[in-house]
C-alpha cells in the first residue's frame, strides 16, 4: 500500500500541476521534531514538505477564515477528521462553498498533547492523547475528495474511559460551588483572545468585543471583563463547536474551554438532538425554529 | 554603583528568602501551577519551582497590569469628585496570574521581590523603562519599577527556542537584576549590581550575615557565548525589504492571536479605555496587541495594516529596528515566549536567524 506521506504528497502535487486549486493547506515539519506546523504550498515542486504525523495537533481549517488565504480560491486542505467537522459547518453557515474546496482527509489515530510532547512524548496512548481522541467517532473523516489511510494501528483504550470526566464532577456541584470553580478559572485569563482566533468558526469580521456602541463585554482584563468574555465566547459557539479543542490547546494560561465547549455540546445534543458538523446540508440548530423544540426555559 | 561580589550557601538563600517574605515584602516566584510553571506570590522558599527553564509567562504583570487604574470619578448633583490612582499603583492592585483575581494584600510598606527569574526576564525592566520615560514620564510604570527588587538566576542550559546571547544579552548576563545568582561553591555565588540589590542584603543584620563578601576574581567568570548569528544583520534586512514578500508569505501561518505579545516581557503596548455609567467610574489601561486587526483601524474604516503578514512584520520591525534606532537596544530578550507559546509554531529564532542570513546572501 502507498505509504501515508507519499500519498499525501502525490495528491497535493496532482491537484497543483491539474490547477484544480490554487493553494495547498498541509502539515510540515515544525521548529523541534515533535512538533508540526502548516504549509502553504502553491507550487507542486514543494509538495514533498507535507507529511502527518501524531503531532500534527493544528486544526488547519482556522485558516479558511482568513482573508489573505480565502484570495487564493479554490484550496485543498489536509485535515483530519474532527477538523474536517469545521469545514463542514463553515460550509453550512455559508462560510465556504464546497465546489472551492478539495478535501484531503487523513485518518488520525490520535493527537498526543502538544504539553506532554514538548516534554518529549513521542508515543500514542491512552494517557497522552487528548480527550477528543478517546471519544473520536471520526478517525476517519465524515466527508473527502481524497482520503489518505493512516500506516499506524489504532491505540488501544482499555478500561472505561471517560473523556471530559469533569463535566461530571462539575454537574454534581451545587451552583455556587461551580460559580466558584469557573470564576477562578476565568480570573487567569489574560484577554490575548486566542481562544477566538485559534477558533475555525469564530470567523466575524468584528468580535463582539471590538464593537463599543454600546459595549457588551468589558474591556478590563479583572474578574467582570473575563468572564463576561469567556461567557459570550461559550455562548456564540453552542451548537456549533466541533470540539477540535483549539482554543483549549492555544490558551496560554491554561483554562480548560473544552470542559465549557463540551458541555454546551452534551446540552444540545441532549435538549435538540443535534450534534453540530456532521452535515452539510443540515440547518443550524440555533438557526432554526421547530415547535417540537424543548421550550421549558421560557418561563 | 561599584559591583560587590558574594558567596552564599544553599541553606543561607533559603533563609535569606525567607526573611525577605518575614520582613513584609511581597516575594514572587516561578511556581507550579496546572502542570506548568508561572510567577506567582510565595510565602516560603520551598514554593519555589526553580528547576525549569522559565515561567510560561512573564512577570511583566508586575510592571504593567494587565488592567491599571488610572483614575476613577463619581458624579453626585453638581460635585464631581475625581480620584487619582497614582498612589496606589506601587503596592496595591496587583493582579495574581494564574492563582487569582485582584489581590489587595500587597503588604503596605512592603517590597515587592522577584526571586529566581532568569537574565531575559530581568533585562526587559530597564528596557521597557526607556519606552515609558522617552518623553511622557510614566508614573505608574515608575512606581512599579522602582518597588520591584530583581533576585534572577543564571542559566546552565537554555533551549532550543533561547536566543538571549544574539539578542545582546547572555544566559549569565546581569543587566536589569538588583542581584543575580549563579550556581556554584556551597550554594550560589552572587553579583550585586544596584543599591536595591545591596539594600535587600542589608535590609537586617541577619541577612547581611548570611552572604560572605568576595573578591571579583573570586566570582565565576561567563562562559564564552557564542551568538548563532548576527542580529545585526536581522536588522539590516529589515532596514530595506519593509516590502519583501517573505512577510505575507512566512505569515500566512499566523492566526493573528496575540499569544506572542502578550507573553513577551517586552511588549508593553496598552489600549486606554473608559468604564462607567454616568454617575461612576474609572478610566483604565488594558494590554493590547499589534498582531489584533482592530490595533491600528482608522475611523474612516482604513487600515494601514491589512494582513497578518503586515502585522506580523510590525512586530519584527519594532522589536529588532525602530526600537534599536531610538535606544541603541533591542526590543527583545531573546527569552523565546513568544516561540514556545505560539499554537502555530511560529518560531522567533528561526526567523530572526533566516533574516540575518538573507541579509547575508542579499536574498529578498
Amino acid at each position: 500500500m502507498e505509504k501515508m506521506n507519499d500519498k499525501l504528497q502525490n495528491t497535493a502535487k496532482e491537484l497543483l500541476e491539474s490547477k484544480e486549486v490554487n493553494l495547498i493547506i498541509g502539515f510540515a515539519k515544525g521548529s523541534n521534531p515533535l512538533r508540526m506546523r502548516s504549509v502553504f504550498i502553491t507550487d507542486p515542486k514543494d509538495a514533498y514538505k507535507i507529511s502527518f504525523n501524531a503531532h500534527c495537533v493544528q486544526d488547519l481549517a482556522v485558516f479558511l477564515k482568513k482573508p489573505e488565504v480565502k484570495k487564493f480560491g479554490k484550496i485543498g486542505i489536509v485535515v483530519k477528521g474532527c477538523d474536517e467537522k469545521a469545514v463542514n459547518t463553515l460550509i453550512q453557515e455559508y462560510q465556504l462553498s464546497r465546489d472551492n474546496i478539495k478535501i484531503i482527509g487523513v485518518e488520525c489515530r490520535g493527537a498526543i498533547k502538544q504539553n506532554l510532547a514538548d516534554r518529549g512524548e513521542d508515543s500514542v496512548k491512552q494517557s497522552t492523547v487528548y480527550d477528543k481522541c478517546l471519544a473520536c467517532e471520526v478517525h476517519t473523516p465524515l466527508l473527502y475528495d481524497y482520503l489518505v489511510e493512516s500506516d499506524e494501528p489504532a491505540f488501544e483504550i482499555t478500561g472505561d474511559v471517560k473523556p471530559y470526566a469533569k463535566i461530571e464532577e462539575l454537574d454534581a456541584m451545587s451552583v455556587e460551588d461551580r460559580n466558584m470553580f469557573w470564576q477562578k478559572e476565568f480570573e487567569k485569563c489574560i484577554k490575548c483572545y486566542a481562544c477566538r482566533q485559534a477558533c475555525p468558526l469564530c470567523y466575524c469580521t468584528r468580535c463582539i468585543v471590538e464593537k463599543n456602541t454600546p459595549q457588551w463585554i468589558e474591556t478590563n482584563i479583572e474578574e467582570t471583563g473575563n468572564a463576561q468574555w469567556n461567557m459570550i465566547r461559550a455562548y456564540h459557539l453552542s451548537g456549533r463547536c466541533i470540539g477540535c479543542g483549539e482554543c483549549e490547546r492555544a490558551c496560554p494560561v491554561n483554562i480548560p474551554l473544552m470542559l465549557v465547549n463540551e458541555k454546551m455540546a452534551r446540552d444540545v445534543f441532549e435538549k435538540f438532538g443535534y450534534k453540530s458538523g456532521l452535515d452539510i446540508n443540515a440547518k443550524p440548530v440555533f438557526g432554526t425554529f421547530d415547535a417540537n423544540d424543548f421550550n421549558e426555559f421560557i418561563k | 554603583m561599584e559591583e560587590k561580589y558574594y558567596e552564599i550557601s544553599s541553606d543561607n538563600i533559603e533563609k535569606f528568602i525567607n526573611n525577605l517574605v518575614e520582613q513584609n515584602n511581597e516575594v514572587i516566584a516561578p511556581k507550579d501551577k496546572d502542570s506548568d510553571t508561572f510567577y506567582d506570590k510565595i510565602t516560603n522558599f520551598k514554593d519555589a519551582d526553580l528547576n525549569i527553564l522559565l515561567p510560561k509567562l512573564s512577570f511583566k504583570e508586575y510592571l504593567l497590569p494587565k488592567t491599571e487604574t488610572l483614575f476613577e470619578y463619581s458624579i453626585s448633583g453638581s460635585s464631581i469628585n475625581i480620584l487619582d490612582s497614582l498612589e496606589n499603583a506601587g503596592a496595591a492592585r496587583i493582579i495574581n496570574n494564574g492563582s487569582g483575581g485582584s489581590d489587595n494584600s500587597g503588604k503596605k510598606g512592603g517590597k515587592k521581590i522577584i526571586f529566581g527569574s532568569r537574565p531575559c526576564d530581568a533585562g526587559a525592566g530597564p528596557i521597557m523603562e526607556k519606552v515609558f520615560n522617552w518623553d511622557y514620564k510614566d508614573e505608574f510604570f515608575n512606581e512599579k519599577f522602582k518597588n520591584l527588587y530583581i533576585i534572577s538566576i543564571a542559566c546552565v542550559q537554555p533551549d532550543n527556542y533561547c536566543f538571549c546571547t544574539e539578542a545582546q544579552l547572555s544566559p549569565e548576563s546581569s543587566y536589569g537584576s538588583d542581584i543575580l545568582l549563579k550556581k556554584g561553591g556551597s550554594g550560589y555565588y552572587a553579583k550585586v549590581t544596584t543599591e536595591k540589590g545591596l539594600e535587600l542584603i542589608n535590609s537586617s543584620s541577619e541577612n547581611s550575615s548570611l552572604f560572605k563578601e568576595i573578591s571579583k576574581e573570586a566570582f565565576p567568570a561567563d562562559k564564552d557565548w557564542k551568538a548563532a548569528f548576527d542580529i545585526k544583520k536581522t536588522q539590516g534586512f529589515l532596514d530595506k525589504n519593509f516590502t519583501s514578500n517573505y512577510f505575507q508569505e512566512k505569515f500566512l501561518s499566523c492566526i493573528g492571536c496575540g499569544i506572542c505579545t502578550y507573553t513577551c516581557p517586552t511588549c508593553h503596548c496598552f489600549d486606554i479605555q473608559d468604564e462607567g455609567t454616568n454617575e461612576k467610574g474609572r478610566r483604565i489601561r488594558n494590554w493590547d496587541s499589534c498582531q489584533f486587526g482592530i490595533f491600528t483601524l482608522h475611523t474612516s474604516g482604513h487600515n494601514p495594516r491589512v494582513t497578518q503578514g503586515d502585522r506580523y512584520r510590525q512586530r519584527l520591525m519594532h522589536k529588532f529596528k525602530i526600537y534599536n534606532e531610538k535606544f541603541n537596544k533591542y526590543l527583545c530578550v531573546g527569552c523565546g515566549r513568544c516561540s514556545r507559546n505560539c499554537p502555530e509554531d511560529i518560531d522567533l529564532k528561526e526567523i530572526t536567524s533566516e533574516l540575518s542570513l538573507m541579509e547575508n546572501s542579499g536574498e529578498v
